[in-house]
């Protein structure tokens, strides 16, 4: 779309004028180098059991699977996300529980074993028994695939890897100006 | 001088986002000594709201101080809730109590009503003209000239550029009107300075977080611009945190003297006035007057007419998603801009009515990537496939988002809840939306003309709602107008031409509810240029003695 001009932070500031001289700390939430690194490797789950949480990152990492595109869920600190997001927020809890309780069950009747000691294939295969009706689940199974699909999504998208290796984003800067379209083969 | 608390003021406010703000501006720079009374507090730009940063860093100290969503914005960290009572088909009640109101996360969109638009007010788009001119001076308003009869061009700073999508889309209208049909494709016109102005504010810097609050205070709001410029003439007293309860009568009961106000911490007061303004909002202000019955006033003051709470009116819509298979070739970019849309799909029904149904549509248009704000509803399934669409949905889509008039009807009205209070002990108010055939005649019009512009451009419909009833309409609970309308006859209207009460000379309203009658164009640039013109005709008034 564009190759656009990204200043150097002192002359944008400069051109930026005034305004800014009135928020410092503004100034700051700009320069990724000050932001508080996050070491998501180590994290201990706090919500989820660890067997609840390798889970989950299982599941995360079929919806969203690393390849050659670009990093997968797990990569991305998906896991840390919902745990995270969780943790914090006691409404959303219980149906997290008997969601990953419906996976077990689901796991146990078709293979006899936990989600876990499954197979990679096998787990596939409940993944894709889970979205087989997305858009009008019916069973406990199904409804909890949209609520892990949408979460893991959220938490995919807001992170920094996905947006700078996979989806390409080149925003959250400061521009001294917008050049938008420059594509002549899509002029009107 | 903030929050003096004595005296008798000339003039008291009550709200302070786009018509309260730019009232005191006008009120105090005229040397009138002005109280302006706010619900909520005053925000700090790029403290109590910063959207950007990382969300993984800042994700624990959000959800511990109670957020859910976790980038900062204006409005969902602080917007009001349970505050209304919805009745009939999912009324919105948009209220931001903090210094500056929903100034603070307006998307900036500042379009002119045109000539056709005032056929039904009292007052010709010749009379407001000038004030839309001081007002886009002051709000430093960009855009393009496009010569177009009934929105008019303004006072622009240079224009902010289109994005692939958006142009894609131009292409499809360009295509459809080689067929007769009326329409115009434009870029969009916003309050933000595009241009350096010393000592004025901040140049945008095209991050898009424009809604969530501009953190560096680049976007025009009544709390960056007019209040500070009231406050420096030291005629300006700010009341923050400071909830009107009532609002007090002279001896004779048919003026104002004042009102009353609860404080931050419980804290009763009075403040006296010779004229009082209320700009509290289209659903407040009728809600305030409806509550402060008198013997004079048996159904609310100002409302001999009964028409106080009626005329509701508002914007609706729904949104068709297109994606374009050319754009997958593209570049990674930076498309964050000045928020979303920055296409406009403008001029359709202006000088021939669609004879299907009465009222106009603008469309705005959107696209881009935008990994905060995706587009994912239409991407099913999981799995490398369900990866790669994800992206290249939001890289190739643009969305085309139907801003629609609502067309008034005795049933779409504000009123009281005769159950439910406030903290402050007052009536909630009620809002009653109840869609019409026409709405939905006009929905489908637009839905159809968006489908087919964007076949046109080359794109396919991923998004649409495909067959429309009142159950898919939206309504923008931001744009409400029209409940203390302005009229010249008294009988079938709150207020004169100069927005000041039939019944009540020292009352005057600064708010959209004004409005008597709507536009498709977003509301905020009128009110503003209408409570400007309010506040001058306000001054004149004062000084030939007559509020007094």
């Amino acid at each position: 779309m564009m190759d656009s001009k990204t200043l150097d932070r002192r002359e944008l500031f400069r051109i930026l004028g005034a305004g800014l001289a009135a928020h410092p700390v503004s100034a700051q939430h700009h320069d990724p180098e000050s932001a508080p690194i996050l070491d998501i490797a180590s994290y201990q789950p706090r919500f989820f059991s660890p067997a609840q949480y390798q889970t989950l990152d299982r599941m995360c990492e079929i919806i969203i699977p690393a390849d050659d595109m670009g990093p997968g869920a797990h990569q991305c600190g998906v896991p840390f996300y919902i745990d995270t997001v969780l943790h914090y927020s006691s409404g959303e809890q219980q149906p997290w529980l008997q969601g990953l309780q419906a996976v077990e069950r689901a796991a146990a009747a078709r293979f006899g074993r936990s989600f876990l000691e499954c197979a990679a294939a096998e787990r596939e295969e409940l993944i894709a028994a889970m979205s087989a009706n997305e858009g009008k689940p019916a069973t406990d199974l199904e409804k909890f695939f949209g609520r892990l699909k949408a979460l893991t999504v959220e938490a995919y998208c807001f992170s920094e890897a996905a947006r700078r290796d996979y989806f390409g984003y080149r925003g959250d800067a400061m521009l001294a100006e917008f050049p938008g379209c420059t594509h002549p083969e899509h002029q009107a | 001088m903030e929050a003096s608390r004595k005296a008798t003021f000339d003039v008291c406010i009550v709200g302070s986002g786009p018509g309260g703000g730019i009232a005191a501006y006008v009120l105090a720079k005229a040397g009138l000594r002005v109280a302006l009374v706010e619900g909520g507090p005053r925000l700090r730009a790029g403290i109590d709201y910063n959207a950007h940063g990382s969300v993984y860093a800042n994700l624990e100290k959000r959800l511990q101080t109670g957020h859910r969503h976790p980038v900062s914005s204006v409005w969902s960290d602080y917007a009001e809730r349970n505050h209304f009572t919805p009745v009939g088909d999912r009324p919105g009640h948009g209220l931001l109590k903090a210094l500056g109101g929903r100034s603070l996360c307006w998307a900036g969109h500042s379009l002119r009503f045109g000539p056709l638009d005032f056929r039904q007010w009292p007052i010709p788009y010749d009379e407001v003209a000038p004030y839309y001119s001081r007002a886009e001076r002051l709000m430093a308003v960009y855009g393009n000239k496009d010569g177009l009869s009934n929105m008019p061009d303004g006072e622009f700073q240079k224009p902010v550029a289109l994005r692939c999508g958006e142009q894609l889309l131009k292409r499809g209208v360009e295509r459809i009107k080689a067929k007769g049909l009326r329409m115009e494709f434009v870029g969009q016109r916003k309050a933000m300075p595009t241009e350096p102005r010393p000592g004025q504010r901040a140049m945008c810097h095209y991050c898009g977080h424009c809604m969530q609050g501009c953190e560096v205070d680049a976007k025009y709001t009544s709390a960056n611009t007019p209040i500070p410029r009231a406050l420096r003439t030291g005629n300006l007293a700010l009341f923050t945190e400071s909830t009107m309860t009532r609002i007090l009568m002279d001896s004779t009961g048919r003026r104002v003297s004042g009102i009353e106000y609860t404080g931050g911490h419980g804290t009763a007061g009075k403040i006296g006035c010779k004229v009082l303004v209320l700009a509290c909002n289209s659903i407040e202000t009728p809600r305030h007057l409806l509550i402060n019955r008198t013997r004079e006033f048996p159904n609310g003051l100002a409302n001999s007419s009964g028409h106080v709470g009626r005329n509701l009116t508002s914007h609706f819509g729904l949104t068709v998603t297109g994606f374009f298979p050319e754009l997958r070739a593209r570049d990674a970019s930076n498309d964050d801009g000045t928020d979303y849309y920055h296409g406009l799909l403008t001029a359709l029904y202006w000088d021939k009515p669609n004879p299907r149904f009465a009222g106009t549509y603008q469309v705005q248009c959107g696209s881009g990537l935008h990994p905060r704000r995706l587009v994912i509803d239409s991407v099913p399934g999981y799995g490398s496939g369900f990866k790669r669409r994800l992206r290249e949905t939001n890289v190739c889509h643009a969305s085309m988002n139907m801003q629609g008039t609502l067309l008034a009807s005795a049933k779409t009205y504000v009123d009281l809840d005769a159950d439910k209070k406030d903290h402050f002990g007052l009536p909630l108010p009620r809002v009653h939306l109840h869609y019409q055939a026409n709405d939905i005649a006009m929905a489908e019009d637009m839905m159809h003309t968006s489908e087919e512009i964007i076949r046109a451009a080359g794109g396919e419909v991923i998004a649409t709602p495909g067959a429309v009833s009142a159950a898919k309409l939206e309504i923008d609970s931001n744009h409400w107008v029209g409940t203390v309308r302005m009229g010249n006859d008294p009988k079938t209207s709150v207020l004169n031409s100069e927005c000041q009460s039939h019944d009540i000379p020292n009352l005057f309203v600064g708010d959209a509810s004004v409005f008597a009658a709507y536009a498709e164009k977003n509301p905020t640039l009128t009110n503003v240029a209408l409570s400007w013109r309010m506040s001058e005709r306000l001054i004149e008034k004062f000084r030939r003695g007559e509020l007094s």
